[in-house]
């Protein structure tokens, strides 16, 4: 082996260079599908937040009537509904002081496309009376379905995958604020995920009442 | 570099430049896992999990003087010690994720002959082999180095990028590698 006493002729050996283009090809077509996936799924999280957005506004313009209507069934409501839970109310209202909080540098990053949505359904929650806060393990008995995660069908539950601070979202650790959010006749629940640091960092709409479709909506 | 530069910021957003970004390293990235690993159904493998891991990160990567292909061979040199680390046990299989996603799989004729050139090709190869084998029973930071030194035909510059130490560290790692290289091969063990 004195060829290789040499650094020079270290440098100089030939390698062997292998295509194979089944593999290349193949990982090709699943790295595009699930991107698109993953890009399908981000335009869904923002759609609900546009959603939820579109209803706000429609409420403000209802009038003093219905709003003074809405007020006699919120308070018939509140006399016949159990409290909210006041950690539930507390880790809203601090999700909310963090989201608006966020330093500038956290700002520029790829979460601040999420971060209107996450505050418009913030702001929703602490307004909603059945807020209440789920811990991991009653969130998957309460959602079964939130963790059945395939590349063909999507995972109900959509985990922000470039969370502000750059680390993977855990979703054991994550608290879970659900609420109800009504859109005329329909009525979804909503759960946010939130992580220790207040940030949310996972979402998911399940539909309990489908409305009657609307014309000209 | 900024033609680079423009294509990775486009392969963020966009599925056809994120096709492009990896047409353009998977050659590259594949050969350098099956040179480190020397077996290629296990070099697809890790080259599986390289490509899944840059997809899902790609949104993270920011250019701070550090070309968009050392990161990618960094993706690349944690996955395989993740590989060595792990004793060698499958996360990703590629064909469970084809069947997921609707895709026919080759036919086994194709895979098969695909398979035998390139062991031809790795076998017509027998300096390397041997030195392969030395190096492969190095502690991983000379694996590291001295693969992407001798066998990528690396700088002492990019491989202080790829593996985040500075360049005479990286000196030092390759100095000492080779002479236990040079070694082993005088010891006749190999």
């Amino acid at each position: 082996m004195k060829e290789f006493l040499e650094d020079k002729q270290l440098n100089d050996m030939s390698v062997p260079t292998v295509t194979l283009t089944h593999h290349q090809v193949q990982l090709k077509h699943v790295l595009l599908s699930t991107m698109q996936q993953k890009q399908a799924t981000k335009s869904r999280l923002t759609l609900k937040g546009v959603i939820v957005t579109m209803n706000k506004q429609k409420n403000i313009l209802t009038g003093a009537g219905i709003a003074g209507a809405l007020a006699i069934a919120v308070f018939a409501f509140s006399v016949i509904t159990p409290p909210k839970s006041a950690n539930a109310m507390e880790i809203a209202r601090n999700a909310s002081h963090a989201l608006m909080n966020m330093t500038p540098e956290d700002q520029a990053t790829e979460y601040n496309k999420y971060r209107p949505h996450f505050l418009d359904w913030l702001q929703q929650a602490q307004q909603a009376p059945d807020l209440r806060v789920l811990t991991y393990d009653q969130f998957i008995a309460a959602y079964p379905e939130a963790m059945e995660a395939s590349p063909r069908s999507g995972e109900p539950l959509r985990v922000i995958d470039n969370p502000a601070d750059g680390a993977m979202p855990n979703v054991h650790e994550l608290r879970y604020l659900e609420f109800t959010v009504t859109d005329g006749d329909s009525k979804s629940k909503v759960v946010v995920g939130i992580n220790a640091q207040n940030i949310p960092e996972a979402a998911m709409t399940s539909v309990v009442k489908m409305g009657a479709p609307r014309i000209g909506a | 570099m900024q033609q680079e530069h423009d294509l990775v910021e486009r392969a963020k957003q966009d599925s056809t430049a994120f096709g492009d970004v990896y047409d353009l390293y998977y050659p590259k990235i594949f050969n350098y896992i099956l040179r480190r690993v020397g077996d290629i159904e296990i070099a697809e493998d890790v080259t599986t999990e390289v490509f899944m891991k840059a997809l899902g990160r790609i949104h993270t990567f920011t250019w701070r003087g550090v070309p968009f292909s050392a990161w990618l061979y960094r993706i690349a040199s944690n996955e395989m010690a993740n590989y060595f680390r792990d004793k060698h046990t499958r996360n990703i299989s590629l064909e469970t994720m084809m069947e997921e996603q609707g895709f026919e799989p080759a036919s086994d004729f194709d895979i098969e002959t695909a398979y035998i050139e390139a062991q031809e090709e790795i076998d017509r190869h027998q300096q390397f082999l041997r030195v392969q084998r030395v190096i492969m029973e190095l502690p991983l930071k000379y694996q590291e180095a001295l693969s992407l030194r001798y066998f990528e035909k690396k700088s002492i510059a990019e491989i202080s990028h790829i593996m985040s130490k500075r360049p005479g560290t990286i000196k030092s790692i390759l100095s000492r590698g080779a002479e236990k290289v040079r070694k082993a091969l005088l010891q006749g063990i190999h």
